[in-house]
């Protein structure tokens, strides 16, 4: 068949051939990632990389059609490529089941092979890490996502636009300890205190108490308190031992739901303005519960009452005892089981441990349906919203092979707005605050294992006429300041600073005009080979290039590096020569913005104008 | 499947349209007249989330060509009939949905007066003849049965739904919460004056809800103002100020929520217009048995707003959202306004239940659950009339969409609309185009410029247009699998909605530019 395609014809022969030979990236096989890859293949990219550390599960089958029923808990990223290598046969693809963080398979030259790298994530980390890599290696992104009937496809290229960081994003609420440990007021109190304090101190201690934060609580607690919320935190960690004997939920319950809140109870400050909490008894809600069938589990739709929370209770602790049970192996003494609001055991033992500290709580009980939709923090999703984004990456990476960037477009679709569904508005210039554009970059080889860090510090300061003020930080941690300078005398690789990694370094040091360096972003690559202490060892850390480093006006410029100390990424992000986060939420913002682009579009031009390769046949 | 593991499986769209919406998507039946490849991403986004039965009918068979654009086919399908390979890989996306496939020519079904269209719940037509679409809308709108005919060509795509009427009641507002701050009853009266705000120690008085500030200062307003409530934007300012000036501290939560509020009771409790125009529809004038649920539930609502208790208002949504007050202070508050939400059920139960009799049917031949969910719903409540093909599809249709068109800007989609009913009208006077596989070319070009000139003369002709036959003839009239995939994803989220009675449909027409990547919505 020698008819040439409509694709070539249209698109003119130029872009029809670049697809044929780009190589893309594409992170994520989830619901927008299966479309995405059909689409990539039926459009003929020569070949595809498909990154994905996750594994089919049933929920995804409403709308992941690469994969079916007999692919559940198998990796993603291979059936994709399993099942859509069908869909063209001239289309290369390599799948991974790996996480797109392990610098080992992924480092900075990996991602530089790639002419585009789409987006198909579900969370903000992986997002924000590609993000990154991406504009270190100079390759373009086209980002996505949904929620629900809305979603969105942000076209990402260097320091022409806007990237994935420039706008602040919500970051997970957090609740203050004493909330969620003493005092709740809402259903989703409880829920946190059921699936990140409970079950996770019982089943799974890996698991992060981020949720809480003990700074945010207020004058009430004095230090008397915070005492007392350890030595429950202790008993329950001891309770563990006992989790595989026969009366562990008599033993979990009495102290959770009895011993507990009579502590609570007889702090009588904490109930003058609060209904005071109704502490339960183990046996006695035994004696109620005769004949209630632990078939309630089924119905998810109604709010069960305590004595059916009381037998889920006991049923779901029973099918955890039986996993730890039957996957006990003596070499391995820390058996856990984690939090997954797909897997009904730890869901059910969470819905019903909220749901009855609700119950003594006087809050309104939530179905089991609606608790894993707070426990979960699931986002609604369906084919359709998926399938919409993922044409519309496609069409977007278009303009980009054609390095038509300014023709690119931020598109959302908003199937509220009645008249218009989607709404596509002109990229905008990055964020000169934001702390992924707004950097000088470069790339260090060094040996990581012998360079120390004085011999960095004096390889920056030689470099860059950086000044004393000079503050080194490694992927969130403070490694050097002035005021911190025990490091000095260790090698690099011990500090953190090890191949794959970025280092931060910031000189806030004002010269006589009030400016300051802007940060300097450096991408670590150990290289055993170069270097040895006889050959002098600043000469051997070896910059790919030597970046000017621009000064900006330091007036606005928050003082608080001290965050980094605690080693919270999202500290550190809006704190290094970053203002404030406005307070214009992004709604009000982006409405705004797109009154704009209804204006400017009608300026634009037809993208394809320029291919005049019409051709006529007959 | 056991419930739950199909509950599991469903459950991220369970959280869009619930159990309700999910059933009546499984017990709907769509049809899809010819296997474009358009047609078979639109199905799909059916089949996934469950959609009962399907039939495709299709009477050619797997071409070459067919596999660049259409990844159910293969190399081995080539020969094949399309209906029933796409029968066959669409049913293996969803082991829950059943599929039939028919052998048969749309065009020819759709002369056969015998052919039974009343099984399908809707049907989706593409790729076809405009004579053929007009005929078989005719069919289906007068069996009330939704038409949906979209198709792709080049970088453009186009859907109309055509559908005679629909009735929503869970429209999915972007909230249901119903304060009446300028309509307290009883209860919500004596609860705010239970509060002496003067005597409550400073932690009690953080706790008092907005809801109780707001409506004891409108109080305090009103004795000073001869009862009215503050009603221009100037008085709202002052009322702040009165608000403002009582705060005991200034890091009242509360208190900001109530100054946050004030605009809501510039929102005069009223019946919204378009459910007064629902109220007034002429389809509750004459009900009997067989009337649709949603006109006689809306016939009570009516007999409910003119009762003499309730003030001309609708019921009320019970529908509260989380403020700063302690539990005791929201439970209780919750409890006045579900309790009122309730008797406001219960009386529009009693309504109902005699509206019921008269037109000889049980009482309880409407669920309460149906009656509750249309009375949380009712302030939201949406009916929407589509329009027949014939109309838009004459000369005069055009010519008045033509003369829209006019007061336009330059790149508006309008044009594209334009451009593609001449296409549309092109292809079926040269009907071979689609019959032989063939391409339109730039020899073409003159004679879609002719047609459109004397369908609009003695309008001048315009270049927007012609802009647009370029592109066309620049694709050789082929479809793009993105542009095809993007219309089944638009396609599909419309069926949906029409399908579980959720979410409020699109009327009627919306097209595609994927060069500007720009869509709009018409009603034609
Ligand atoms: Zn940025």
């Amino acid at each position: 068949m020698s008819r040439e395609s409509p694709y070539s014809r249209s698109l003119g022969k130029s872009l029809a051939d670049t697809i044929k030979n780009s190589k893309v990236l594409m992170v994520g096989a989830g619901g927008i990632g299966c479309e995405l890859l059909k689409n990539l293949a039926l459009t003929g990219f020569g070949e595809i990389h498909i990154v994905d550390l996750d594994t089919v599960d049933l929920s995804n089958l409403n709308r992941q059609f690469l994969f079916n029923r007999s692919h559940i808990k198998k990796s993603k990223a291979l059936v994709a490529k399993e099942t859509a290598s069908k869909f063209n046969p001239h289309v290369k693809m390599v799948a991974y089941h790996s996480n797109i963080k392990d610098t080992t398979l992924f480092d900075i030259d990996w991602f530089k092979s790639f002419k585009i790298v789409f987006n198909a994530l579900d969370n903000l980390d992986a997002r924000r890490y590609v993000n990154k890599m991406c504009m270190a290696a100079e390759v373009p992104l086209i980002e996505s996502g949904t929620t629900g009937y809305n979603g969105q496809v942000q076209v990402i290229c260097g320091t022409k636009t806007e990237c994935y960081d420039c706008k602040p994003k919500a970051t997970p609420k957090v609740y203050p300890v004493c909330t969620i440990r003493s005092t709740p007021s809402q259903i989703v109190h409880c829920v946190v205190w059921a699936k990140s304090f409970l079950f996770a101190q019982l089943f799974d201690q890996t698991e992060e108490t981020s949720q809480f934060d003990e700074s945010m609580d207020n004058v009430e607690n004095n230090e008397e308190d915070l005492k007392t919320l350890k030595q429950e935190e202790n008993e329950l960690k001891s309770l563990r031992d006992s989790i595989l004997d026969s009366n562990a939920a008599q033993l979990i319950f009495n102290k959770v739901f009895k011993t507990d809140i009579d502590r609570l109870l007889s702090m009588d400050t904490m109930w003058k303005t609060r209904t005071k909490p109704t502490a339960l008894d183990y046996n006695i809600l035994q004696e109620s519960t005769k004949g209630i069938s632990r078939n309630i589990i089924n119905n998810d739709q109604k709010k069960w009452s305590l004595q059916e929370c009381f037998v889920v209770f006991k049923d779901s602790l029973h099918r955890l005892q039986t996993r730890l049970k039957f996957d006990l192996n003596p070499a391995d003494s820390l058996q856990t089981i984690s939090f997954d609001k797909d897997d009904d055991d730890t869901l059910d033992f969470v819905v019903a441990a909220s749901n009855i500290r609700s119950i003594i709580f006087s809050i309104e009980t939530k179905s089991k349906f609606d608790t894993k939709q707070i426990a979960g923090n699931i986002i609604p999703a369906i084919a359709t919203t998926n399938a919409i984004v993922a044409g519309i990456c496609v069409l977007e990476s278009f303009k980009v092979l054609k390095n038509d960037i300014e023709k690119a477009r931020f598109v959302f679709l908003t199937p509220k707005h009645h008249d218009k569904v989607l709404t596509a508005t002109k990229l905008q210039p990055p964020n000169p605050d934001c702390p992924v554009s707004s950097v000088a970059r470069s790339t260090i080889s060094m040996n990581t294992q012998i360079i120390q860090l004085r011999d960095l510090l004096q390889s920056l300061k030689t470099n860059f006429n950086y000044t004393d003020e000079i503050c080194l930080i490694s992927d969130g941690k403070l490694v050097y300041d002035i005021d911190f300078d025990d490091n000095l005398d260790r090698p690099v690789k011990d500090l953190g600073i090890a191949d794959g990694t970025f280092l931060t370094v910031i000189d806030e040091a004002e010269d006589g005009d009030g400016k300051s360096f802007i940060n300097l972003e450096l991408y670590i690559k150990h290289n055993p080979a170069i270097g040895s202490p006889d050959s002098g060892l600043i000469s051997s850390i070896k910059f790919s290039h030597i970046p000017i480093i621009p000064k900006r006006n330091s007036d606005n410029l928050n003082d608080d590096v001290i965050i980094a100390v605690n080693g919270d990424e999202r500290n550190i992000v809006g704190s290094s020569k970053r203002k404030a986060p406005e307070s214009t939420p992004e709604l009000v913002e982006s409405s705004k913005k797109l009154k704009l682009s209804e204006k400017e579009d009608k300026d634009g031009a037809i993208i394809l104008d320029d291919d005049d390769e019409i051709i006529s046949f007959d | 499947m056991p419930p739950s593991e199909r509950d599991r499986k469903y459950d991220r769209q369970l959280r869009l349209w619930a159990g309700t919406g999910q059933a009546a998507l499984e017990a709907s039946h769509v049809a899809l007249l010819n296997a474009s490849a358009t047609g078979c991403e639109l199905m799909k986004n059916l089949i996934l989330p469950g959609v009962g039965e399907f039939t495709i009918i299709d009477d050619s068979l797997v071409k070459p060509d067919d596999l660049k654009l259409n990844f159910f086919f293969n190399d081995e399908s080539v020969g094949s009939p399309r209906s029933v390979i796409a029968c066959k890989l669409l049913g293996e996306l969803n082991q829950d949905t059943r599929g039939h496939a028919l052998f048969q020519n749309p065009e020819v079904l759709i002369n056969d007066v015998d052919f039974q269209w009343d099984k399908f719940s809707v049907v989706i037509i593409t790729n076809i003849s405009e004579s053929s679409v007009r005929k078989l809308s005719n069919i289906l709108w007068n069996k009330s049965i939704p038409l949906i005919y979209v198709y792709t060509v080049g970088f453009y795509g186009y859907l109309r739904v055509i559908n005679r009427e629909i009735t929503i009641v869970d429209t999915h507002p972007e909230s249901l919460v119903d304060l009446r701050l300028d309509q307290p009853w009883p209860e919500l009266i004596d609860y705010t004056m239970s509060f002496d705000l003067d005597s409550l120690p400073i932690l009690d008085y953080a706790h008092v809800p907005f809801v109780v500030l707001i409506l004891k200062f409108i109080d305090q307003w009103k004795s000073a103002h001869n009862g009215l409530m503050p009603g221009t934007y100037e008085e709202r300012t002052q009322f702040k100020q009165l608000i403002n000036d009582a705060r005991k501290a200034s890091d009242l939560e509360n208190f900001d929520e109530a100054l946050a509020s004030v605009w809501r009771i510039s929102q005069k409790t009223t019946i919204p217009p378009d459910i007064l125009a629902i109220l007034n529809d002429p389809s509750i004038d004459n009900l009997n048995e067989e009337s649709p649920d949603f006109w006689v539930l809306v016939k009570a609502l009516k007999r409910f707003t003119e009762a003499p208790r309730n003030n001309g208002l609708l019921p009320l949504s019970g529908v509260l959202f989380d403020m700063k007050a302690d539990t005791n202070n929201y439970i209780r508050l919750q409890t006045i306004y579900r309790e009122k939400s309730l008797a406001d059920v219960h009386f529009f139960t009693e309504l109902l239940n005699e509206l019921l009799l008269e037109l000889n049917r049980p009482s309880s031949s409407i669920s309460s659950e149906e009656i509750k969910l249309f009375c949380k719903n009712c302030r939201y409540l949406n009916v929407t009339r589509g329009s027949k093909l014939d109309s838009e599809f004459s000369s005069e249709g055009f010519r008045s969409a033509y003369e829209l068109a006019a007061f336009s800007e330059n790149h508006d989609p309008f044009y594209t609309y334009l451009a593609l009913r001449v296409y549309s009208l092109f292809l079926d006077k040269n009907w071979y185009y689609s019959e032989n596989g063939k391409q339109i070319t730039s020899r073409d070009d003159v004679e879609l410029k002719n047609l459109f000139k004397s369908i609009i003369t003695p309008f001048p002709t315009v270049p927007a247009v012609e802009k647009v036959f370029s592109e066309i003839i620049r694709t050789g009239s082929g479809e793009f699998h993105n542009i095809c995939s993007f219309m089944g994803g638009i396609g599909a989220q419309e069926i949906l909605k029409l399908l579980t009675w959720q979410y409020i449909p699109l009327n009627n027409t919306i097209i595609y530019d994927g060069i500007f990547g720009t869509t709009k919505t018409w009603k034609l």
